[in-house]
């Protein structure tokens, strides 16, 4: 050996000089690695191959052996490879929803990477995305060098539609540039969008949503130059978008219904800055290099308009691109407690699902231990026995996997054909992403949760077992099935625990007092500004539409008002002078506002505790005067009534006398958060009108049937004025908290099937070491022990190991529940009652668990245990 | 031990080597000059590829170990020598048919010309 590598030493020398003996050292070192490790690996693998083939033979024969197994017990196969499956389809499930939202790239789109998302940050404030004002837009368009083209859109923009004399519906859309189509290089479905040359498609032209196509216009392929209204205001339809397009959504899970031009009213006004670019590098160019290209373009438009690009604090903003990818990352702290919410929720189902599977695999390897046992001494080594079960719990988990595969494939086509109802826009769906990721989940926890078992399995108490006697597991001793029904029941106790906390959460949020009362009322929504209504015209036709609607049979009053309380819209007034208030630094009072017409407290039940209510004196001409809530007074005028004081709005306008006081009510969802009211005080809409308004109307009974009249009698005094929504009052305050009310009742089902899991898992655990225990069970009933109290030992027993898991649980469902705090409204995150409930259920639950195997054990005759052994 | 005609193709390095001991018994460095000689250094048999096959050779029955000649005493160590087996020659033969076969069928296509041929 030593002279060969010499000899090669000196021939690769002599072939290459001094070169050749640097090639010679790596080709030799290069040589001895590989063939070294070939050399052991075949020492390693030396037994097997000798008895058996190759490695790989041996392999597939162990494969065989395992389907063999696995066919022959059917029952235990289809109840393991359903749990398994139920764990590997939610997590997979959750990761294809994500995989759709975030990681794919946006459909539809040529070369996405190319793609730049450009918006304003403010330093201080965090990665909040700040957009951009058209004027704007224009110089940063024209001043780069490192893009093509940039484009530009204002996303998830409510827009009023009405196709021919059809109803007026509420959509989502967005406004673009020109040139948005273009630069995201996709072709429509129809006709060719909005076209940069055409001057005319700069106020008139639409591009519609796949969706709205099939649901309004039959998939007709003659919609093309048919016409439509948006806003009040006609368009000629001149594409249709493909199918689940949610470019122009950023957030992108709603698919938009109509694209429209820029308005011209945003053209020129550097204030209005709603506009999110999209920009397209030129070939070579880096996400960097834009950049810092943006950097300056960003300082010199900060330095020439300081008054739309600086905060507060006088502090610019600046410019930043983001990628395809990270424009679609939920930004800021906001998505972190859904985020916390889902990974514990997904983790702990795989959890729980598989070690339930790895509880019956262990099960079913001490069930086989004579046979084990057998092999091991009859010269089987033991690696070869822990790949055999590893193999056999791998393939278990690849036909839950492939279960799973099939679960989410039909889910995702439930999803889909969904859409025809609801606009979806994210396409969930079984891509190879989605295939690897359930694939590398299913054999990771094939073998994670297989390897237990198996490493248990092969270390039998050899003699004992052989002669008929083992007690091979003792359950007393703290094993690994322990460790699986502890984290089994800890899993249960911290999902319990969560949704009992978001459900009774969710609870007391109803019974909690709204402070005003919505039965019977209903709310019809008009925005005079989308047919240019001016104030005084807007007042006339107000008048006429409210005398109208009184005039409707069932109607009992109408009011005005600027926005309705918890409909997800609120109003504040930001720097308030109220009189005698020494402001602190850094302060700046502030408080919710809403102008109203007279009959406004009437209507929605808010009673005046002090003063009186507008009255139709409180007009223009009249003294400025306004109502306030209690934690207004409180607030402001502590200990002081507040009646007769003054507020300084800053309007440049004369101060407001406060002539009423009203009692604290619910306006916007934050106020069930906070332990106080929010301030607030009302204006009469006739000394400060705004052309959004809500017309409330009181009915006798449900306000449903009147809503045609209503629609009617709008109908008849402007025709193409756009209804943005008219429905109840208690429809409109519920979807205040539907997010909260989803997560509740999603939380309360993980909860009740991982419930039930952990029910089966100590069954399992606890019917087992009964079996085990026979022989003893059975001298303590011969010597006299009744079966009542082998009964309560048993359930004790079980009791006792899942206390440990119980604690464990809470523990870390206290951890959870702070994590979610910003998600609860009416309750602490430490609620003793949810967790003390969940501590009770879980124990009852482990009780009962335990009490079949328990009764069975009673009920074991000795003498046929004692001869049994 | 599979009919030598029912062998996969040899490894490319296991050929030379049994080509090397086709006519006299030789030992691991005498194997690796006559494949670098005879291939004008195109292979280069490093030590742990030549020990490593002649393993491997050994085990499948292809060389046997071999007394050392003696006309070859060396000082210092004694070199292991290694000669065909019956089974390895007509392994070998066999290979050689399959790699004549396909210069055959290239040379009636003319694939093979001048000096090549």
């Amino acid at each position: 050996m030593e002279q060969s590598f010499a000899a090669s030493l000196e021939t690769q020398c002599a072939k290459r000089g001094r070169l050749g003996l640097v090639y010679a050292w790596i080709a030799v070192l290069w040589d001895t690695v590989r063939h070294a490790a070939k050399e052991r690996h075949a020492t390693w693998s030396l037994a097997p191959r000798r008895r058996s083939g190759t490695y790989w033979e041996s392999i597939a024969q162990d494969a065989k052996l395992a389907v063999r197994r696995i066919r022959k017990t059917p029952g235990f196969t289809i109840v393991a490879a359903l749990t398994a499956a139920l764990g590997i389809t939610v997590t997979t499930l959750i990761f294809a929803i994500v995989n759709a939202c975030i990681l794919r790239p946006l459909p539809h789109i040529v070369d996405p990477q190319d793609l730049a998302f450009i918006h304003r940050e403010f330093a201080s404030r965090g990665p909040a995305r700040i957009p951009i004002s058209y004027p704007d837009f224009i110089e940063i368009r024209e001043r780069t060098t490192t893009m093509l083209d940039v484009a530009a859109v204002i996303p998830e923009v409510d827009f009023i539609i009405r196709i021919g004399d059809g109803l007026d519906r509420e959509i989502m859309g967005a406004e673009v540039s020109e040139n948005y189509f273009q630069l995201l290089g996709r072709r429509l479905v129809l006709g060719g969008g909005l076209d940069p040359a055409d001057m005319a498609s700069r106020n008139d032209r639409v591009v519609i949503g796949h969706g709205l196509w099939q649901r309004e216009f039959g998939s007709d392929n003659s919609v093309l130059g048919e016409s439509m209204q948006i806003d009040g205001r006609s368009y000629t339809i001149v594409g249709v978008a493909p199918p689940s397009s949610s470019w122009g959504m950023v957030s992108g899970t709603i698919e938009a219904g109509v694209w429209i031009p820029m308005k011209q009213s945003r053209r020129n006004d550097r204030t209005q800055a709603a506009l999110i670019l999209v920009g397209r590098a030129v070939e070579g160019q880096t996400i960097d290099r834009i950049q810092a290209e943006l950097e300056t373009v960003g300082a010199s438009l900060a330095e020439a308009n300081p008054t739309a690009w600086q905060d507060q604090s006088s502090e610019p903003a600046r410019l930043v691109a983001l990628t395809d990818l990270q424009s679609r990352m939920p930004s800021g702290a906001r998505a972190l407690p859904s985020v916390i919410m889902y990974v514990v929720l997904v983790g702990l189902t795989l959890l729980i699902t598989c070690s339930n599977v790895a509880n019956l695999l262990l099960n079913r390897a001490l069930k086989r231990r004579g046979e084990i046992a057998l092999c091991l001494s009859l010269g089987c080594g033991r690696g070869r026995l822990v790949r055999q079960h590893l193999i056999e719990s791998v393939l278990l988990f690849g036909l839950a996997g492939s279960l799973s595969l099939l679960l989410i494939h039909w889910q995702t086509q439930l999803l889909a054909s969904g859409r025809s109802f609801y606009p979806f826009a994210v396409d969930v769906t079984v891509d190879p992403a989605v295939v690897l990721f359930a694939a590398a989940i299913t054999v990771i926890s094939g073998i994670v949760f297989g390897l237990a078992p198996a490493l248990q399995a092969s270390r039998p108490d050899l003699m004992s077992t052989l002669k008929g006697t083992g007690k091979t597991v003792q359950f007393r001793r703290f094993g690994v099935r322990n460790l699986f029904v502890l984290a089994q029941v800890a899993g249960s106790t911290v999902l319990v625990a969560i949704s009992a906390l978001m459900a009774r959460d969710i609870q007391r949020v109803d019974d909690l007092e709204l402070g005003f009362d919505a039965q019977n009322a209903g709310v019809l929504s008009l925005d005079l500004a989308l047919r240019d209504y001016d104030e005084q015209r807007g007042r006339l036709l107000l008048r006429q539409i409210t005398e109208r609607c009184e005039g409707i049979a069932g109607v009992d009053g109408v009011a005005i008002a600027g926005w309705v309380p918890l409909s997800g819209r609120s109003w504040g007034w930001g720097s308030i002078a109220p009189e005698g208030y020494h402001v602190g630094r850094n302060e700046s009072p502030w408080a919710n506002w809403n102008p109203v017409t007279p009959g406004y407290f009437r209507l929605l039940g808010m009673p005046i505790l002090r003063g009186r209510g507008f009255t139709d004196q409180d007009d223009a001409a009249a003294q400025r005067v306004m109502v306030v809530n209690q934690a207004f007074a409180e607030r402001y005028w502590p200990g002081q009534h507040p009646l007769g004081k003054t507020v300084v709005l800053d309007d440049g306008a004369t101060p407001v006398e406060v002539v009423g006081l009203v009692r604290n009510a619910k306006y916007r969802k934050v106020d069930f958060v906070n332990q106080h009211a929010s301030p607030h005080f009302w204006l009469p809409w006739a000394q400060q009108p705004s052309l959004s308004v809500e017309l409330l109307f009181k009915t006798r009974t449900d306000p449903a049937p009147l809503f045609v009249a209503i629609r009617e009698q709008v109908r008849t005094l402007d025709r193409d004025l756009p209804i943005k929504g008219l429905e109840r009052i208690e429809s409109v305050t519920a979807t205040a908290l539907l997010e909260e009310r989803i997560a509740a009742a999603a939380l309360a089902g993980f909860g009740l099937v991982t419930l039930f899991l952990a029910v089966l898992g100590i069954y399992a655990v606890m019917g087992y070491s009964v079996l085990e225990r026979t022989r003893e069970l059975g001298i303590r009933l011969a010597l006299g022990a009744r079966p009542g109290k082998v009964v309560r030992m048993v359930v004790l027993e079980s009791l006792g190991h899942s206390a440990v898991g119980i604690v464990i649980g809470l523990c870390l469902a206290a951890m959870v529940a702070r994590g979610i705090r910003a998600l609860l409204l009416g309750i602490g995150s430490l609620d003793p009652v949810s967790f003390l409930g969940s501590t009770l259920l879980l124990g009852l639950a482990a009780a009962t668990a335990a009490l079949l195997p328990a009764l069975r054990a009673s009920r074991v005759d000795p003498v046929v245990s004692l001869r049994s052994e | 031990m599979s009919k030598p005609a029912a062998r996969k193709p040899l490894k490319p390095h296991w050929f030379q080597i049994l080509l090397a001991l086709a006519d006299h018994d030789l030992h691991g460095l005498q194997i690796m000059e006559e494949v670098s000689e005879r291939t004008h250094g195109a292979i280069h048999l490093w030590p742990g590829m030549l020990y490593g096959s002649l393993k491997a050779m050994l085990e499948e029955g292809l060389v046997v170990e071999t007394a050392m000649p003696e006309s070859e005493q060396v000082a210092g160590g004694r070199p292991r020598y290694y000669g065909i087996t019956e089974y390895g020659r007509k392994v070998l033969i066999a290979d050689v048919r399959r790699l004549s076969n396909y210069v055959s069928a290239a040379r009636a296509k003319s694939l093979l010309r001048g000096s090549d041929a």
